[in-house]
């Protein structure tokens, strides 16, 4: 009932995007973080964050330290037990009983997190051990779940910590611009910046909090993160703002939905603050402008010739909407998202996106130790989507994409045989418009934005159903309701093999009328070739770029050769960095920031 | 007093044949149930005495993907877990543990200690092979790519084969320098050397079926008699009977051979599951046959692989079981 007040009372249910000047930022930011923390305080439901804020405010130590014995007799969770325990402690230890203080280092002798597989479990088990490790030391490996002393716990995590920020700041991160797994990273190197004794592990922290931060600012439209991602969730995929990350752009940007999700509960109650300019770069959107990035593969185990190859993203921003696109190909199993226009209209539904829902053993082999037949198996205990032909989430193998400013090629040579034998479509229930015109151009308004999506094959359409079982959830992911079903989105469809499309965004203030940008798009028909093996496309944009795509990888525009490996770390008008350079240059307008890891030095 | 007698000398005679069981080993990486970070049931490893039939204790810590289990030489108090947080040691035969390697050994799938040198101690993971000359205090990454698993000659210590994604591979100096046997076939997931013969060795392979060489190494021939399936992650001799041979992989059920593995007949009459991950002989016993299955627990036959029951753990996922001599 207090959540309602506050929601109904005191925040808009959604954001305007003002720049504020940093006074009224911070002041702002306090209300925010004072709104996310209000339910946590009179919470009678036993958890870590519920705790931190009792024992923090003091309005029910007693109850705290009850929590606490109930949750610390079994911890369960793994590295999502260590950094809520660990942001709990840190925050809270002052007004903690002995007891209860006791208890939470017990849980360090007797309870064996299990250290994860991928680079978030890692990101996470080692940014907390290596507070605790502070926050206890000189014990002996008798003292810690797993035999090693404080000393060896702590110099093992900032090892792995300080490995991962050269490897991000180099050749870049690894589960890259995740709506969903944003927190994953950033809550440790908040954690750091804020509680760690080492001063270099306290600036480190900071700085790649700041990375993160002004990474997500510069992909950022109104509280969704612009993408090409590695990992999304559904439903998430499709209702952008629910995704975790979007938590951070409300407490950190002012920006999206009112949230009191835990996932920014720490963030909330800690003393990290982005740097100004990150803010501004977040929020304004008043010149449109290509932003590229590289980013890297999830570790390649078995077979494949490299262990990290590079992923391209280019993105088109501006005011109403961003088109983003990855290279395609599989750059992370399970959850890739590959491309998608999001655009700001003040509802649920704010994407429009295709796939090719894929999946295999190998794919998964790639990847996992585990073999590569039973794997599968694995998988859908966790991700129940993975092996659905209707999921809205995957890499595939046969989809390459193509993006010059904001028009996008995508195209699919598809072996017979592979799960699945379609390429999807997602187009939302509340466009103002979804015109099948003659041209063969498809034309939708949604606010002041438009898309236009050509099939290059016959399709069908599907209604859409959003039901519990697909927007299959993992640990804290918002889902539907039990019973709720929605209908109402629209699922396009083709069974062609050799495949494609192609996009045009265009805003009310680039273009005009929407008449005006339908009447553009009949006179830019793209020439397709869609044989096994010999896959193209030539296309004239509506700003008169011509476009040369042949799948998987040859991409012309107006003549001339796209190298993608020429892309650099980061490469725009707000973020640049070389590769390998372990420095980022952020700037607006008069105001420049430089993050160099090499010297560990901030510079402004 | 007669009757008294009788009695105690039969219970010492059961406690002379208990204290010669082994002790059996169960790794159990994950249960229908596992999700990382969520409320897992227990998982890492289990052990029982053969009279135990059903009963496991668990030691070590939980929920750690454990994929391996190896022992030091001598005391039986040195037990090796190779799993996903790396790799755990125990040296007072699992009262205390503690992690052996650092942040860059992960997915450790294996490990192998030298029967004839407990020093030497083998890793094979996903990043390829880590040797320690020093019972796992320091390590040496001395091969990269995906190993699935790393045997030591039993004839030669400084003679090792490995099974990798990239083929056969052996090493002839200890473990530093290893080159690619002349098996063309790739993706091999287990290998096993005669009890005896040491230039008898076989291959299991993903997709490929199971190959045998009796030069130890230089030549290669595929196993085709009885042989169905295609993918094998496991081969067993019986140590007291080399001529019975076990074979277990994905969807094979249990393979089963009387004649050193030349030929093979399926035999899976009580098995309720067909992915078998790891097959082990009791070697105090011959005919007494564990098997480790892919979401179905420990399965065990006393009659030499005809028949085989359920002997607990089950709906878990069981990546080796193993056996260490008292």
């Amino acid at each position: 009932m207090k959540r309602q007040i506050w929601l109904l009372v005191f925040i808009p249910l959604t954001l305007s995007a003002q720049i504020q000047d940093r006074a009224t930022y911070l002041k702002e930011f306090e209300k925010r973080s004072a709104f996310i923390a209000a339910p946590y305080e009179t919470s009678s439901a036993a958890g870590y964050y519920q705790a931190a804020v009792q024992y923090l405010r003091k309005t029910n130590i007693r109850r705290a330290d009850s929590m606490l014995t109930v949750l610390l007799k079994e911890p369960r969770g793994d590295m999502f037990w260590m950094f809520p325990v660990m942001g709990m402690y840190l925050h809270a230890k002052d007004n903690m009983s002995p007891a209860s203080r006791a208890a939470v280092r017990n849980a360090w002798k007797t309870y064996a997190p299990y250290r994860g597989d991928t680079e978030n479990h890692w990101c996470m088990y080692y940014g907390s051990l290596f507070l605790a490790a502070e926050q206890w030391p000189g014990l002996e490996g008798s003292e810690w779940y797993n035999g090693k002393s404080s000393t060896e716990n702590r110099d093992e995590a900032k090892a792995y910590l300080i490995n991962w920020m050269r490897i991000t700041t180099t050749i870049g991160q690894g589960e890259f611009d995740s709506p969903d797994y944003f927190p994953e990273f950033s809550i440790p190197m908040i954690l750091l910046s804020q509680f760690a004794q080492d001063p270099e592990m306290k600036l480190r922290g900071q700085m790649m909090a700041d990375y993160l931060f002004t990474d997500f600012a510069v992909d950022h439209l109104d509280g969704q993160y612009i993408g090409g991602f590695s990992r999304i969730y559904q439903p998430a995929v499709y209702k952008p703002l629910l995704s975790a990350g979007s938590g951070f752009a409300y407490l950190f940007f002012g920006t999206g939905q009112p949230t009191q999700s835990a996932w920014i509960l720490f963030p909330a109650l800690g003393s990290y603050r982005i740097p100004e300019i990150t803010y501004r770069i977040a929020i304004d959107r008043s010149t449109p402008f290509i932003h590229k990035e590289r980013k890297r593969v999830r570790n390649i185990i078995r077979l494949g010739t490299e262990k990290n190859p590079p992923v391209y993203k280019t993105s088109y921003i501006t005011k109403d909407y961003g088109l983003s696109s990855l290279q395609g190909g599989i750059l992370q199993p399970i959850q890739q998202h590959t491309w998608s226009v999001r655009f700001v209209s003040g509802r649920p539904y704010t994407t429009i996106f295709g796939l090719h829902p894929y999946w295999s053993g190998i794919e998964l082999a790639t990847f996992f130790p585990e073999d590569e037949k039973n794997i599968i198996a694995d998988v859908v205990l966790s991700k129940g989507t993975y092996n659905n032909p209707d999921k809205w989430t995957s890499s595939s193998p046969f989809e390459r994409t193509f993006q010059h400013e904001n028009s996008l090629v995508v195209l699919y040579d598809i072996a017979p045989g592979t799960a699945t034998e379609h390429i999807d479509g997602f187009f939302p229930m509340n466009l103002d418009e979804r015109i099948v015109d003659d041209s063969g151009w498809i034309v939708c308004k949604a606010g002041d934005t438009y898309v236009g999506w050509y099939p290059l094959q016959e399709f069908e359409w599907i209604d859409e159903y959003e039901k519990p079982g697909q927007a299959l959830n993992s640990i804290g992911r918002p889902e539907m309701k039990p019973g709720e079903e929605l209908k109402g989105n629209w699922r396009l469809r083709s069974h062609k093999l050799q495949n494609g499309y192609v996009i045009e965004v265009r805003s009310k203030s680039e273009i005009g009328p929407f008449d005006r940008f339908r009447r553009d798009l009949k006179k830019h028909v793209p020439k397709a070739i869609l044989k096994p093996g010999a896959v193209s496309v030539d296309y004239v944009n509506l700003d008169g770029n011509r476009m040369k795509f042949s799948f998987p990888d040859g991409r012309m525009l107006n003549g001339k050769k796209i190298d993608l490996s020429r892309y650099r770390l980061f490469e725009g008008p707000f973020v640049n960095a070389e590769v390998g350079s372990e420095k980022l240059s952020i700037k607006y307008k008069n105001l420049k920031r430089v993050l160099d890891f090499k010297a560990l030095k901030i510079l402004e | 007093m007669t009757k008294t007698l009788s009695i105690v000398l039969l219970l010492c005679c059961l406690s002379l044949a208990v204290a010669q069981e082994p002790t059996v080993y169960a790794t159990v990486i994950s249960t229908k149930l596992f999700i990382v970070g969520a409320p897992n049931p227990q998982t890492g490893l289990f052990y029982q005495k053969p009279s135990e039939d059903t009963v496991w204790h668990h030691t070590g810590a939980t929920n750690i993907r454990a994929n391996g289990v190896a022992f030091g030489p001598s005391s039986g108090k040195k037990i090796y877990i190779a799993s996903g947080n790396g790799l755990h040691k125990t040296t007072n035969g699992g009262e205390s543990w503690k992690i052996m390697t650092g942040w860059e050994i992960t997915e450790v799938l294996g490990v192998t200690v030298d029967p004839r040198n407990g020093s030497n101690i083998f890793i094979s993971s996903a990043y390829g092979i880590y040797r320690s000359t020093d019972e796992g205090t320091t390590w040496k990454h001395v091969y990269r790519g995906f190993v699935s698993s790393v045997r030591v000659d039993h004839s030669n210590s400084s003679h090792l084969y490995s099974s990798t994604e990239d083929g056969v591979i052996e090493s002839t100096d200890g473990g530093n320098i290893w080159k690619e046997t002349s098996l063309s076939v790739k993706r091999i997931r287990n290998m096993r050397q005669h009890p005896t013969k040491a230039n008898i060795i076989f291959a299991a392979t993903e997709d490929n079926g199971i190959y045998r060489s009796d030069n130890a190494g230089k030549t290669w021939v595929k196993v085709e008699a009885g042989v169905d399936h295609a993918t094998f992650y496991t081969i067993a001799f019986d140590p007291s009977n080399p001529d019975l041979v076990y074979a277990g992989g994905f969807a094979t059920g249990i393979y089963r051979s009387t004649d050193g593995g030349r030929s093979w007949k399926r035999s899976f009459q009580g098995l309720l599951v067909d992915h078998i991950h790891s097959i082990v002989v009791d070697p105090t016993k011959s005919g007494r046959v564990y098997a480790a299955t892919i979401g179905d627990g420990v399965y065990r036959s006393d009659d030499g692989g005809i028949t085989w029951r359920n002997v607990g753990l089950k709906g878990s996922q069981v990546w080796r079981v193993a056996t260490q001599e008292n």
